[in-house]
């Protein structure tokens, strides 16, 4: 944990660059600690720097820190008000540190630290909780990918079929928008989904990026439907039932993730905002691996006749 | 002028999502769904009516008898002030 000392030295020089609308995971990601070039880098997206923190840091950690489990790990947040600067800590791993409507993420290395475990820290855990402190993005705990230049979101509790309903969709040839964490902005009477890095855990391997993904949205595209899974009986249809009202706010509720700021009446009210604009279904899938061919083609075509109406 | 002897607490939030109004307790962060009429009532509620205000104005909008307007409204109330939704000053 940090020690009593200096305050974060931030690169405020680099603010000019940095804007609400950057594109989450296409953004120009600068690091220091990594030698491989996990996400695209582009000189058309404004720029994130992640620096190793020199110096000590002057912040009262466990005053009000919150702790959670996450593979395995205490996972530690916690923001001092006062500075505005939030610290997030994996045990052993690696301590990242931010400063509100500042570009910069300044890391610290732990004891158990490898370029590994600090990247898939970063980008799967950290970053979707830096953007949502940023109010940049509002997250979601969900697979989504591109079908007809919009995307289609899968939400479950866990090993309820969404990561390899996603991994059969990639399979079909269909881009990914991310495998686990949806990053949403607002867009008009619409949202907007914003691809994430482009990796892939389909076997939900713990502490690892997964799988390159070669096909990746490039851009945000329009959240058309939320599809919510439902497990049945290997031998029951395909059933698919427009949510409405209660019914999205309850299931968005269980999707929600990564909104420790917000509180519960921000969180709520973004919920609504989103449940205002995006259209969502239950649909219920035969747990039979051999029907995932029919799954999709259901999907698909629930999907095209939302177009048509 | 008598007073509506409820108040709401200012943990309840109020959200509508496709037209359907949600009550949400952030203390106990349990929501309920309300149906129209409900929702017309919460409105009054909130614009402090006194009791037969809210009475008159649902006259106007259902054909019904006084009797079971009183009563239906009384059950709601109970409900809310039941389910945490509503403060009932002693």
């Amino acid at each position: 944990m940090a020690k009593a000392g200096s305050r974060l030295q931030l690169q405020e020089n680099t603010l000019h660059r940095f804007n609400s609308y950057l594109y989450c995971y296409n953004i120009n990601l600068i690091r220091d600690f990594c030698k491989e070039d996990v996400l695209d880098s582009s000189n058309k997206y404004p720029e994130l720097f992640v620096k190793e923190l020199v110096g000590s840091l002057s912040f009262d950690f466990h005053t009000n820190a919150s702790y959670y489990n996450n593979q395995g790990r205490t996972v530690a947040i916690s923001v001092d008000a006062t500075q505005n600067v939030v610290a997030f800590v994996i045990q052993d791993i690696v301590a990242f540190y931010w400063k509100k409507n500042n570009p910069t993420i300044f890391y610290r290395r732990l004891p158990q630290a490898t370029t590994e475990l600090m990247n898939y820290w970063l980008v799967h855990i950290a970053l979707p909780v830096f953007f949502s402190y940023q109010r940049t993005y509002f997250f979601l705990h969900a697979g989504a990918v591109l079908a007809n230049e919009k995307t289609i979101a899968f939400m479950a509790p866990c090993n309820g079929g969404k990561s390899t309903l996603t991994d059969y969709f990639l399979q079909q040839g269909h881009a990914l928008v991310t495998d686990d964490k949806l990053g949403l902005l607002p867009y008009g009477n619409h949202m907007l989904a914003v691809p994430s890095h482009p990796y892939q855990r389909p076997y939900r391997a713990i502490e690892t990026l997964g799988k390159r993904c070669t096909n990746v949205a490039q851009k945000p595209s329009i959240l058309q439907t939320i599809f919510i899974l439902n497990p049945v009986a290997p031998d029951a249809s395909i059933c698919f039932t427009p949510l409405r009202g209660i019914d999205k706010f309850t299931q968005l509720r269980y999707g929600a993730e990564i909104n420790y700021e917000f509180g519960i009446t921000d969180e709520t009210q973004h919920l609504s905002y989103i449940g205002n604009r995006v259209r969502m279904a239950k649909v219920d899938i035969p747990w039979d691996i051999q029907r995932l061919p029919e799954v999709y083609d259901s999907i698909l075509k629930y999907t095209q006749s939302e177009t048509h109406e | 002028m008598n007073k509506l002897p409820y108040h709401i607490p200012n943990t309840i939030l109020l959200q509508k999502i496709d037209g359907e109004s949600i009550l949400l307790d952030s203390n106990s962060n349990q929501f309920f769904a309300l149906n129209p009429i409900g929702e017309q009532i919460w409105e009054l509620l909130t614009q402090s009516e006194e009791p037969a205000a809210i009475l008159e104005t649902l006259q106007q909008l259902y054909d019904a008898p006084q009797e079971v307007l009183k009563n239906d409204i009384s059950t709601f109330l109970n409900v809310l002030v039941d389910r945490g939704l509503l403060i009932k000053e002693s």
